[in-house]
């Protein structure tokens, strides 16, 4: 898959330990890939060096992974043998970016407020994300055309693993960390970052970030204007979906909301300010993958293209460890991070 | 003689640099100044509204200087120059930093480069194309058009200054006439049209008309019909156009009944939805297909890059001028004004340069 897996000379780093809890049964569609998850570390390594804070190694090495192992997958570069252990990596780096997160500053207020009683292993938490796993791979394995008729049900999942949801919901948590009120809670101590990242509850999948966007987000949102400017009543069929089903746009407006109850007020008032200015940098990364694959969902209904639908299919089942990943790491308190080695 | 306007520059008014204008303007008085005096055509109304101001001219040649250096091509300069020139005064107005009275200078700068940007532009299809001359009959017609937006860019600078000069207030009630104005100076059709002129350059069908021979540039500059006021470009934003894309968003958030409203206008007034359509697909009908096809690679690329940044200052403009009459803010008003007059003779002055034989390039630059 990557440049460092066919070179293993350039293998460098090691991480040992830490690896996240997996069921048997998830590691049948999700597993480990030790070699990977090294590749992937010697890879971040320069990227590494750019970091304002040490503290924040784990939260970056999450957001570059995504973003990096978005790019060919939306590409077409991947295979779906290729993709469980990619989809692993980034549970893993998300768990250890939890991990690091509740090392340094201790556990958020929203789960104490979720009032989270899970325990080791974890097993609802991942025969959760085994059951989403084994849904998509099998449309995968199947073609294009099964992963075309799953797309509409991804499209309303109103969880992250949702192409929709995913990206509002993790895009307004940027906002609400960085803008003032009405719009956001950014706390008084925290510089302002005006537009930082844009996101709103009116304009529907649209997200722009103060950051250099990467070439394949770029392409699928060009593909996104282009399917949507030559069939605007198959684009709105999209949206409406059948009787009975929620309106994209409510639910675009729903996650981009949802954001103020999680991630605002006090919930970062003890981070410091380098890791407050790395989680928006490396979120906001993080969110680029999750873009590309809510426009290409769409594309793909709109022009009926199969292609375009494994692609999404396969670059949203890339993102399911994601958010569990950071739920595990969070609240796995008895757990430690991997040792890096160079 | 050719000269190299990036050394020539580069060499020039360096002190400058750090003063902040129009003091800097103020304080270069050396014979560089006078190279910029009576280089665009300027009749006697517009003059009093919009004053030529070498001296302001010859500090923002001497602050662009660096930029200038690293043009691709020298063949760029005065788009670049009037790019940079647009982003570069609209920050001290967005700011709050620029008094109302320095407004006609400046203005004059922006129309001025933008002549200079349209000679430039003139001499380059003369040498691109096998037969430069224009028909006798174009040129007839468009040196008419040419003497009404001298008249048209005097009537509007002075509805502006008069509106300035009346307080911030005056400028608040101004603004409802000002947004559904649909040209280049409309805080609404400015910026949709000017940012749907770079996706029909840039975009494949059927949202755009990218000729076979230009590279793909997807999402260069993000623009629809969809998603009123939003534009979005391939480019590091300013710090004063993120600030009011916050206090945009700020300000629909804290009041939506008053920003549709708003939209809506009056009983018979165009919607400002569909404004920003027919603007954003009127860009898209001007400068696609075989009308860049004959350009470098430079000077398309230069385009693209220096429109965009033009873009900066007119979308600050549109939010501003939401923020103003949604919150009822006569200091967000006062700004809106001032960066809508900066604006006034920077399309006309296209047209000038492209059209006016009497347009020359300054002098020595």
């Amino acid at each position: 898959m990557s440049d460092t897996t066919k070179h293993p000379q350039l293998a460098k780093v090691r991480l040992a330990g830490g690896a996240p809890p997996l069921l048997p049964d998830l590691a049948d569609v999700m597993p480990a890939d030790p070699a990977l998850a090294d590749a992937l570390a010697t890879e971040f390594a320069s990227t590494a060096t750019t970091l304002s804070t040490p503290q924040a190694y784990w939260a970056g090495l999450n957001g570059w992974m995504t973003d990096r192992l978005s790019g060919p997958v939306m590409e077409g570069k991947v295979s779906p043998e290729q993709l469980g252990a990619q989809a692993w990596a980034i549970y893993a780096s998300s768990y250890w970016g939890g991990l690091e997160l509740r090392e340094h500053w201790g556990m958020p207020p929203v789960i104490a407020k979720m009032g989270i009683k899970f325990s080791p292993p974890f097993a609802d938490v991942q025969m959760g994300i085994l059951a989403q796993m084994r849904q998509r791979m099998a449309a995968v394995n199947a073609g294009g055309e099964a992963c075309l008729a799953l797309l509409p049900s991804l499209m309303r999942e109103g969880g992250t693993s949702g192409t929709v949801y995913g990206i509002a919901y993790n895009a307004g948590v940027q906002v609400v960390k960085t803008e003032d009120p009405p719009i956001g809670q950014r706390r008084p101590h925290r510089q302002p970052k005006p537009a930082a990242l844009r996101i709103n509850g009116r304009d529907f999948m649209r997200v722009d970030y103060d950051l250099p966007t990467p070439h394949y987000l770029k392409v699928w949102r060009s593909a996104y204007e282009r399917a949507v400017t030559a069939n605007p009543e198959a684009y709105e069929r999209v949206i409406v979906g059948e009787a009975g089903q929620t309106d994209l746009r409510d639910l675009w407006r729903k996650g981009v909301a949802f954001g103020n109850t999680t991630w605002g007020g006090d919930s970062q008032d003890n981070w410091t300010d380098a890791y407050f200015d790395e989680t928006i940098r490396w979120s906001s990364i993080l969110t680029f993958g999750m873009e590309a694959v809510g426009l290409a969902a769409i594309a793909a209904v709109i022009n009926q293209d199969p292609e375009a639908a494994k692609l999404a299919v396969m670059g949203n089942a890339l993102y399911l460890g994601a958010t569990p990943g950071w739920l595990l790491g969070l609240i796995d308190t008895g757990a430690h991070l991997p040792t890096v080695t160079a | 003689m050719q000269y190299d306007r990036r050394t020539i520059l580069a060499g020039a008014g360096s002190a400058a640099l750090a003063m902040s204008l129009p003091a800097a303007a103020q304080a270069v008085t050396s014979a560089g100044a006078a190279r910029f005096a009576g280089a665009a055509p300027l009749g006697p109304e517009l003059a009093k509204v919009m004053p030529e101001s070498p001296a302001l001219m010859e500090a923002l040649a001497a602050e662009f200087a660096p930029t200038a250096a690293r043009l691709q091509s020298q063949d760029i300069y005065w788009l670049g120059f009037n790019g940079w020139m647009t982003d570069r005064l609209s920050a001290s107005i967005m700011d709050g930093t620029l008094d109302a009275k320095d407004i006609g200078p400046q203005a004059w700068a922006i129309y001025a480069s933008s002549v200079w940007g349209g000679v430039e532009l003139r001499r380059l299809r003369e040498k691109w194309d096998s037969a430069p001359a224009m028909p006798d009959a174009v040129v007839q017609q468009a040196a008419a058009r040419l003497a009404r937006s001298q008249q048209d860019m005097a009537e509007k600078m002075t509805l502006r200054l008069n509106a300035l000069a009346g307080g911030p207030a005056s400028c608040l009630s101004i603004l409802p006439t000002l947004i559904r104005d649909d040209s280049t100076t409309g805080p609404v059709h400015g910026m949709a049209y000017n940012a749907g002129v770079q996706v029909v350059k840039t975009e494949d069908p059927p949202v755009g008309r990218r000729r076979p021979q230009r590279p793909a540039k997807p999402s260069s500059v993000r623009i629809n019909v969809r998603d009123f006021m939003r534009v979005d470009y391939d480019l590091p934003s300013p710090l004063y156009l993120k600030v009011w894309r916050s206090k945009f968003e700020g300000a629909v958030t804290g009041n939506p009944d008053a920003y549709e409203k708003i939209i809506r206008g009056e009983p018979g007034q165009e919607n400002l939805r569909d404004l920003w359509k027919r603007a954003v697909l009127l860009g898209l009908k001007t400068w696609g297909g075989e009308s860049n096809d004959k350009w470098s690679d430079a000077y398309f690329e230069g385009a693209l890059h220096w429109s965009s940044v033009l873009n900066f200052g007119l979308e600050a403009m549109g939010l501003a001028t939401f923020v103003a009459l949604i919150n009822q803010d006569p200091e967000a008003a006062r700004r809106a004004v001032l960066v809508n007059t900066l604006y006034v003779g920077a399309t006309p002055g296209w047209g000038v340069g492209l059209f006016d034989k009497n347009a020359t390039l300054p002098a020595k630059a």
